[in-house]
């Protein structure tokens, strides 16, 4: 059936490497379960970028984005260390910016969010953006 | 004491520094020699496969909304420290599972398990984007599904 339903993708070995391996999904499932105590809720900065884009007034095109920066943020290790709030704003900053549009409005500092968090993420997404930039197009 | 004078003896008469690497062993150890500028400089190492990218790869293939896949990549390097060094794999498939449990789009446990084996991961397209691109947000680019449309470069790019 799967083979029949996607033909370009390779046939499901289902031996007993199969099933060991799904089972050891299960369990680790549990283990991992246990280890972040039941609690699923892990702040992304994707909402929390659309939601400073809505409260900047941004226009569609720099809300998209922000929102891909949000996106790219999470393959840059510093984004990843540090907080959502700080990693949507700075992404609205450079987005806004990327558009020319006026400066934002400081959104993250009703989260909690320290200026020194921003500049950091806002470094690391203008840095991976050039990096990016600068390479030649993918065929 | 007596051991100063022998250790000042012992790095006074220790054998010379080796000599460079040779070609072979520069290109065993990811210093390949450049063909581009006849060899004088070395090229950068290849670079290393990205969790986050795999994430994102297989995230794109289950077909996850993009905070969807930000909650399993949230979780990966959160329980990364508790999981061994070989369960990689493992944790990647199990965050990819419970984010979906999460955010209310399961998918079922071998989708999840046979997205980020790596004879999955590693098909054509994925070899085209990490063979030969160092900074792995390429991978949005490259046609996979949703992120195409949402990467950052082809937003800038397209200004």
């Amino acid at each position: 059936m799967h083979r029949a339903r996607r033909s370009d993708a390779a046939t499901l070995p289902l031996d007993d490497a199969y099933f060991r391996r799904k089972a050891a999904v299960v369990d680790a499932e549990q283990k991992a379960l246990r280890l972040l105590g039941f609690d699923l809720e892990t702040p992304t900065c994707h909402r929390l970028a659309l939601t400073f884009a809505h409260a900047a007034r941004c226009s569609t095109r720099a809300a998209r984005i922000a929102a891909a920066l949000a996106n790219d943020a999470l393959l840059d290790e510093t984004c990843r260390g540090l907080p959502a709030a700080a990693v949507a704003a700075a992404a609205v900053d450079v987005a806004l910016a990327a558009d020319d549009q006026p400066a934002p409005s400081r959104c993250a500092a009703r989260f909690g969010v320290a200026d020194r968090d921003v500049g950091a993420a806002r470094t690391a997404l203008v840095a991976g953006l050039e990096r990016a930039l600068a390479e030649p197009p993918a065929r | 004491m007596s051991t100063a004078p022998a250790t000042v003896t012992a790095m006074a008469t220790a054998p010379p520094q080796p000599p460079p690497p040779p070609p072979l062993a520069a290109a065993a150890t990811g210093a390949r020699p450049s063909t581009a500028n006849g060899g004088d400089a070395p090229v950068p190492p290849a670079p290393q496969m990205d969790h986050a990218a795999l994430l994102l790869v297989a995230g794109a293939r289950l077909r996850y909304s993009q905070e969807t896949t930000a909650r399993a990549v949230a979780f990966f390097y959160e329980l990364r420290q508790s999981f061994e060094r070989d369960e990689t794999e493992l944790l990647a498939a199990t965050c990819l599972f419970l984010a979906g449990k999460s955010a209310e789009t399961p998918r079922r446990v071998r989708s999840a398990a046979w997205n980020v084996l790596p004879s999955s991961v590693e098909s054509r397209s994925f070899r085209l984007i990490f063979g030969r691109v160092a900074f792995s947000r390429r991978v949005f680019d490259a046609g996979q599904d949703t992120c195409v449309r949402t990467s950052a470069c082809a937003q800038l790019k397209s200004i």
